[in-house]
């Protein structure tokens, strides 16, 4: 069984969301959809989210030049869940760093 | 909050302090707020970081970095209000913290001892009392004559009223010029009464041009031992000048004295009296260390040991201050620390004696004293009265005052027996023979007796 939630984003401007409109950044597996990932905000802080916006980022390719001769390599992919939660309710998510 | 104070000895006390976590979440929020501005999270600006995420990640540290300086404010907010004020630095000996909990810790500091107070009053002390005398007067004319001299190139060295320009060389025992030794254009007043004698008979007739020997003999003690060095030198006259002292005269007098005198004798009356004025200053001095010294040799104890060193550091940082300032030259620390060591005990002493002195005979100073000595100085420093007596409080000039009043109270309880100062020097010298002479005529009777015996 994979892990839908990956990880909570904290950064500034998440922290802000989350203060101002109840909005909390996730690191979310690559293949999960919105609706796995509603279920799996539910499942784990038993909030009930009422959107989930989602970004998905391809890998970056990196390219590095040694004296054997040019390498080229990509960075993991990743998605992004920006889940907004029904009114009221708040995840702890500073227990979670 | 909990406190309790032990006295540990005479002049030390233990506290303990207890304070619930509640009572000290306004200092600990203020941590977070301070740390906060130095500390970086990813994702994050520096400073940015919310509250939540550093005690999720910093709080321990945080909290118990901030307790040693709660601790310490709250160390001194109680002992400020008690009677007993720390006089040296604390030591904090034992602080617990449970964050969220509660903190408590113990310090324990030095008081001032409370003594039995023995023999302050009516103590018994000579003062010297100097007296002017009319040769003194007349040396400071002829001082003030000397310093006022013209001079005029003259041929030959007469007499000791001649300054002479030389170059000075250093010779060996055989004559030969020592390598590195000469100094140049040295001007010698040969009437000065540093000069070394030999050199003002050598230098009689000579004329510019002309050369002239003479020893320096250099004596020295090291510990007991005394250090002889002979110095042979060769000087060469360069210039000679013949000092002509100015005429004593009303002109003259008013010069010298900024017209505060018109005739000579009014002028001699003005040197006494400042000669006068000198001499009681000294002798007041004098009289008030022997004082001093015999009333901390009749209450005789030892010491808190942080209190002698927060006075021998203090005394230290000055005379380094001192150095620093006239740029001394080959300043020892290490000599000056040991002869520092004797005076911040004996300071120490003084400082506990005058306190218990001035506890015991109920001396104060009082606001109004501070209030007057501010508007007596205010004009010349340019300060409203009232900022100065608050500069006065912060800058310890009450605990100056108050050792000025103890020693007025202790010269007015004193016994003074004045003392003509040649005349005990004479009997002070006569009595350091006597035993001598007492040794010496025992060691001479008793060969006879040994002769006789044989």
């Amino acid at each position: 069984m994979r892990n839908v939630l990956i990880r909570p984003l904290v950064t500034e401007k998440m922290t802000e969301l989350n203060e101002s409109t109840a909005q909390y950044g996730f690191i979310v597996d690559v293949n999960a959809n919105k609706i796995e990932i509603k279920r799996a905000i539910k499942e784990k802080f038993n909030v009930d989210a009422v959107d989930v916006n989602t970004i998905k980022y391809k890998g970056k390719l990196k390219t590095q030049l040694t004296r054997k001769g040019r390498f080229s390599g990509k960075t993991a992919q990743y998605k992004k869940a920006v889940v907004t939660l029904k009114e009221g309710q708040t995840i702890d998510i500073f227990g979670e760093v | 909050m909990e406190k309790t104070v032990n006295k540990v000895s005479d002049y030390e006390n233990e506290i303990e302090v207890s304070l619930e976590y509640d009572e000290i979440k306004p200092e600990i929020d203020e941590a977070y707020k301070k740390e906060r501005k130095n500390l970086t999270h990813p994702g994050f600006r520096k400073g940015k970081v919310p509250a939540a995420i550093l005690k999720n990640v910093y709080g321990d540290a945080i909290e118990y970095k901030a307790s040693e300086d709660i601790a310490n404010k709250k160390f001194w907010d109680i002992v400020n209000d008690e009677e007993n004020k720390p006089i040296s630095t604390p030591q904090l000996t034992d602080l617990k913290f449970e964050p969220g909990s509660k903190l408590s810790f113990k310090v324990k500091y030095e008081v001032m001892p409370t003594l039995e107070l023995k023999n302050y009053k009516g103590i018994e002390v000579d003062k010297p009392v100097f007296k002017v005398k009319d040769e003194d007067v007349e040396k400071e004319i002829e001082h003030l004559m000397k310093s006022n001299a013209t001079f005029e190139d003259a041929d030959v060295i007469e007499d000791d009223g001649f300054k002479i320009t030389a170059n000075l060389q250093r010779v060996n025992d055989d004559n030969t010029p020592m390598e590195g030794s000469l100094s140049e254009n040295i001007e010698i007043d040969l009437g000065a009464p540093t000069v070394n004698p030999e050199i003002v008979e050598a230098a009689k007739g000579k004329k510019v041009g002309d050369n002239f020997n003479f020893t320096f003999v250099d004596e020295h003690k090291h510990g007991e031992e005394t250090h002889k060095e002979e110095f042979k030198y060769t000087a060469e006259v360069i210039k000679i000048q013949k000092i002509k002292l100015p005429e004593v005269n009303e002109e003259f007098v008013q010069k010298i004295s900024n017209n505060k005198a018109k005739a000579l004798d009014e002028f001699r009356a003005q040197i006494r009296d400042n000669f006068e004025k000198y001499f009681e200053g000294q002798s007041d001095n004098i009289f008030s260390n022997a004082l001093l010294t015999k009333l901390v040799e009749n209450n005789d104890f030892t010491p808190p040991p942080g209190y002698v060193d927060t006075l021998f550091n203090k005394l230290l940082e000055y005379e380094k201050q001192n150095a620093q300032r006239n740029k001394t030259p080959n300043f020892n620390e290490e000599a000056m620390k040991e002869q520092l060591k004797p005076r911040s005990v004996w300071n120490a002493k003084w400082q506990i004696l005058l306190d218990n002195i001035a506890r015991a005979e109920n001396i104060v100073v009082e606001d109004s004293e501070l209030m007057d000595l501010a508007e007596k100085e205010a004009p010349s420093i340019g300060l409203p009265a009232e900022k100065l007596v608050e500069f006065y409080k912060q800058n310890n000039r009450t605990e100056a005052l108050l050792e000025e009043k103890v020693l007025k109270f202790l010269k007015e309880n004193a016994k003074v027996n004045e003392v003509d100062p040649e005349k005990a020097q004479a009997k002070k010298e006569t009595k350091k023979k006597a035993p001598a002479k007492k040794a010496a005529a025992k060691s001479t009777k008793k060969n006879k007796d040994d002769k006789e015996k044989n």
